[in-house]
């Protein structure tokens, strides 16, 4: 084994915390002035950083050290515990939004009847004057398969009403009135009359003049103000 | 579904009477615990900064941290383990921030900062190496750099280390001989 090999080997040796080497290493040493001197030097070395190091850390423990955490642990704060966790509070607010923006998009203002562009009468009217036969009334099913959570129900008016009515009429009632109105637009064929006066516009009659008179006083009698009798 | 329970008020105060003994009994042991391990973060933070204020410092603040976090440790048998790694970590940052500091500051600005008088040579010379080590230890990876500080500190064992840290004895062993041959190399 050549001395730098044996160099290499003695500082392992050294780190590994082996104190005395052994074996080859140990006859080396012995024999070898130069390798004796590098094992001395750098197990003086080894021994001065643990000294140094155990100088670093053991240090006394200042006096003034628990008595300063005790302080600031007695200013300590306790942060208080929110009873839920902060998922339910994510899921809580989550919840608020998804109710805040289904009833804005549920009570956004519809078109109004009159103006909507399939407003059934037009067309029932039409189909009227074909005087085909009444159609069946609706079953609940067709209802049912209407969304229960609408305030308005939208109602396919194609099937109460006759052939002739294009297929996409449509006409937007109140939910509780949803089947009143079904059985209403069902009975339309049987009386032509209800069904054309209903679709015609109402009879617009002028207003009466109106007469303005001037007030008229007759009599007017003045008096002076009495004083208030003191008590 | 929650079950409604008809609960005598007395029991009730009793019960919360209890509650709030044992918690506070709780706290105690914790405050006890972190008392106890004081010494042991003051002096990885020692180890770390070499200045005893600063070291006092983090020590304290990392025991204010294991106070405050307790509740995230899941095992309670890992606490020093636990505190050493703040205080470690902790002191690392404050040591970093020193160090900014002082680039920013010019050395005779602070006389704090100024060397210590030069009494004799032997003095001069014990000054120097310990300088020389404390630099050579700033280079060390952490992991190395904390086993060293640990065994260092009050004889502790590898196997002692090894509990602290929470790591196998032959992780010790290996990161202590990675260390010291490290060390030996720049103190050439």
């Amino acid at each position: 084994m050549n001395c730098k090999r044996v160099r290499e080997n003695l500082v392992n040796s050294l780190a590994a915390g082996e104190s005395v080497p052994s074996g080859e290493l140990a006859l080396h040493i012995r024999s070898c002035a130069g390798c004796r001197f590098f094992y001395e030097t750098e197990s003086n070395r080894l021994r001065s950083i643990d000294t140094g190091l155990q100088s670093m850390v053991n240090q006394d423990i200042p006096t003034s050290l628990l008595p300063s955490f005790r302080a600031r642990l007695s200013q300590h704060v306790e942060p208080r515990r929110s009873w839920f966790p902060a998922w339910s509070i994510a899921a809580g607010v989550a919840g608020v939004a998804a109710v805040v923006v289904l009833s804005f998009t549920l009570s956004r203002p519809r078109q109004p009847l009159e103006s909507h562009p399939s407003f059934p009468l037009k067309s029932s009217a039409a189909a009227i004057q074909n005087s085909n036969p009444p159609p069946a009334l609706p079953t609940g099913r067709k209802f049912d398969a209407v969304p229960s959570t609408a305030t308005h129900r939208r109602i396919r008016s194609s099937s109460p009403v006759p052939d002739g009515a294009p297929a996409s009429s449509e006409v937007i009632v109140l939910a509780e009135e949803g089947r009143a109105w079904a059985e209403f637009v069902a009975k339309i064929p049987q009386d032509k009359t209800v069904a054309l006066a209903l679709t015609r516009p109402a009879a617009t009659l002028p207003d009466p003049p109106i007469e303005i008179a001037l007030l008229r006083i007759e009599q007017m009698e003045l008096k002076p103000l009495e004083p208030e009798p003191n008590n | 579904m929650q079950e409604l329970v008809l609960t005598q008020p007395g029991k009730l105060m009793e019960a919360s009477a209890a509650r709030e003994a044992s918690e506070t009994a709780a706290r105690g042991e914790l405050e006890q615990l972190l008392i106890d391990s004081a010494p042991l973060a003051y002096r990885v933070a020692l180890g770390v900064l070499r200045n005893p204020a600063e070291a006092e410092d983090v020590s304290q603040e990392a025991l204010l941290r294991a106070y405050r976090r307790f509740h995230l440790l899941r095992d309670a048998h890992r606490f020093r383990s636990w505190l050493v790694r703040i205080a470690f970590r902790l002191a690392l940052d404050r040591s970093r921030s020193l160090r900014r500091r002082a680039d920013r500051e010019t050395l005779w600005a602070r006389p704090e900062l100024r060397p210590p008088p030069q009494s004799a040579e032997q003095l001069a010379a014990q000054s120097q190496f310990q300088e020389r080590l404390g630099r050579a230890l700033e280079e060390l990876p952490d992991g190395q750099r904390l086993v060293m500080l640990l065994t260092a500190m009050q004889g502790h064992s590898v196997d002692e280390t090894a509990a602290i840290l929470g790591v196998p004895a032959g992780t010790v062993k290996s990161r202590l001989f990675k260390a010291r041959k490290r060390l030996m190399e720049k103190l050439r």
